[in-house]
């Protein structure tokens, strides 16, 4: 009889709580990033982006994204391979892509519009070397323009913060020292970022854009307006959460969102040697052999 | 060794992701989908250069004279986690190779697929479609 008694307290104790544990669950601490000395989030290491992409709906077909007489477009098949299984993972419902306008239909300015479906019916075969996709020129890739299959590297220093991207050898010195930009007459290819610490997400601000790059194979270039803002937020240790605002006032008629993430690269990972001109040779394979007299 | 190439470039498929990745440049612009080949030869050598990777091999053609051709690859970094290694296929090796003409008509192509001596198959992890497509891809 005593031992019943004492199972059915146990019972009840447990039955009460239960309900206060499973509501524990719900509610995990927050997790807290490690620091630089300087307090800030420490981000340092290797990392691959994903999702950060301009897919627009609605897109004009574009020869460049085009796979064979059928007409379809190749499957976008290889994996980058540079994530973690974690970071895979993690990376499952994570936003991506466009995220404002909702619907993914760009706010395009109509004329603008207009000249772009003009550009790119020039571009296979290309009209000029004005026409060739810029990524196939070697041409730095801005911040949508690259290829996501190359790792990058964070380097924090106090007052900058630096992006490292394997791809085409580009390092984005992002200052915190809390200058202002550099003036309007100088144009830059990945234009001139200013950072801030908003709490524990680096806000970086870009502005001094030249016109010379792409966001994409069916918008194969921006204005000099560009103006960017980006938010990295760490939110896990194999997680950077990556939003990306675009205003670009003379394509478009309100600013664009998209959302990305940097996930932990694989152990091992390291930016390799990238030699553009030797390792693409997309020019001779376009124009044939005549371009280059010392072939 | 072999098992362990396997288990990584199955690794490499399982965690192909399916959100737009972007590629260097468009296959489009320089190869012709529409001129699928599929050439033998013996590897003269490998250059694993970014943004893309070539492989070059002797192929002899038929009236018996011998072609230098070479064949667009990925990036180094996502052959490595696909399982190639620097050694993979030495000099001398004979492969079969699968992938689309250049349009200009040179013995270049992008390759799609190597396959080894002892009938490994190798995704090249180039432009042209390789694994069995994304959309059924999860994370």
């Amino acid at each position: 009889m005593k031992r019943t008694l004492l199972l059915i307290a146990v019972a009840t104790i447990l039955a009460a709580t239960l309900p206060a544990l499973q509501a524990q669950d719900q509610t995990p601490a927050k997790w807290s990033p490690p620091r630089t000395p300087d307090g800030h989030p420490d981000m340092q290491g290797m990392w691959a982006r994903r999702g950060a992409a301009m897919a627009e709906a609605n897109a004009p077909k574009s020869p460049l994204s085009e796979f064979g007489a059928t007409g379809q477009p190749y499957p976008t098949v290889f994996n980058t391979g540079v994530s973690t299984p974690q970071a895979a993972a993690a990376l499952t419902n994570r936003p991506s892509g466009i995220i404002e306008p909702a619907n993914r239909v760009l706010p395009w300015r109509p004329e603008a519009d207009a000249a772009r479906r003009e550009f790119l019916s020039h571009m296979i075969p290309p009209a000029s070397l004005k026409y060739v996709e810029a990524s196939a020129r070697c041409v730095p890739p801005g911040l949508l323009g690259g290829d996501d299959r190359h790792p990058y590297q964070i380097v924090q220093r106090p007052g900058s913060f630096v992006l490292m991207y394997e791809y085409n050898h580009v390092t984005r010195v992002i200052h915190t020292d809390g200058r202002l930009h550099v003036g309007p007459n100088i144009r830059l290819y990945m234009g001139d970022s200013i950072g801030r610490w908003e709490g524990d997400t680096l806000v970086v601000d870009t502005t001094n854009f030249n016109d010379k790059t792409s966001f994409s194979q069916t918008i194969p270039y921006h204005s000099e307006a560009l103006h960017t803002v980006e938010r990295f937020t760490m939110v896990d240790p194999n997680i950077i959460d990556y939003q990306l605002t675009i205003e670009d006032p003379k394509l478009f008629t309100a600013p664009i969102r998209i959302a990305g993430t940097f996930a932990a690269a694989a152990k091992g990972s390291e930016l390799m040697e990238f030699a553009c001109a030797e390792g693409s040779q997309t020019l001779p394979n376009i124009f044939g052999f005549g371009l280059f007299p010392e072939q | 060794m072999r098992t362990k190439l396997w288990v990584i470039a199955a690794a490499a498929g399982l965690l192909a992701i399916a959100v737009p990745a972007v590629a260097h440049h468009s296959f489009a612009a320089e190869f012709d989908a529409d001129r699928p080949i599929t050439v033998k030869g013996t590897v003269t050598k490998m250059d694993w250069v970014n943004p893309h990777s070539w492989i070059y091999i002797d192929v002899k053609d038929p009236s018996g004279k011998v072609v230098n051709w070479r064949f667009e690859m990925g990036p180094p970094n996502a052959l490595l986690r696909m399982g190639w290694r620097k050694d993979s296929i030495p000099a001398g090796t004979p492969v079969e190779i699968q992938g689309y003409r250049a349009k200009t008509g040179e013995p270049v192509a992008n390759a799609k697929q190597v396959k080894l001596p002892d009938g490994r198959e190798l995704f090249s992890g180039g432009s042209a479609p390789t694994l069995p497509v994304a959309p059924e891809s999860k994370q």
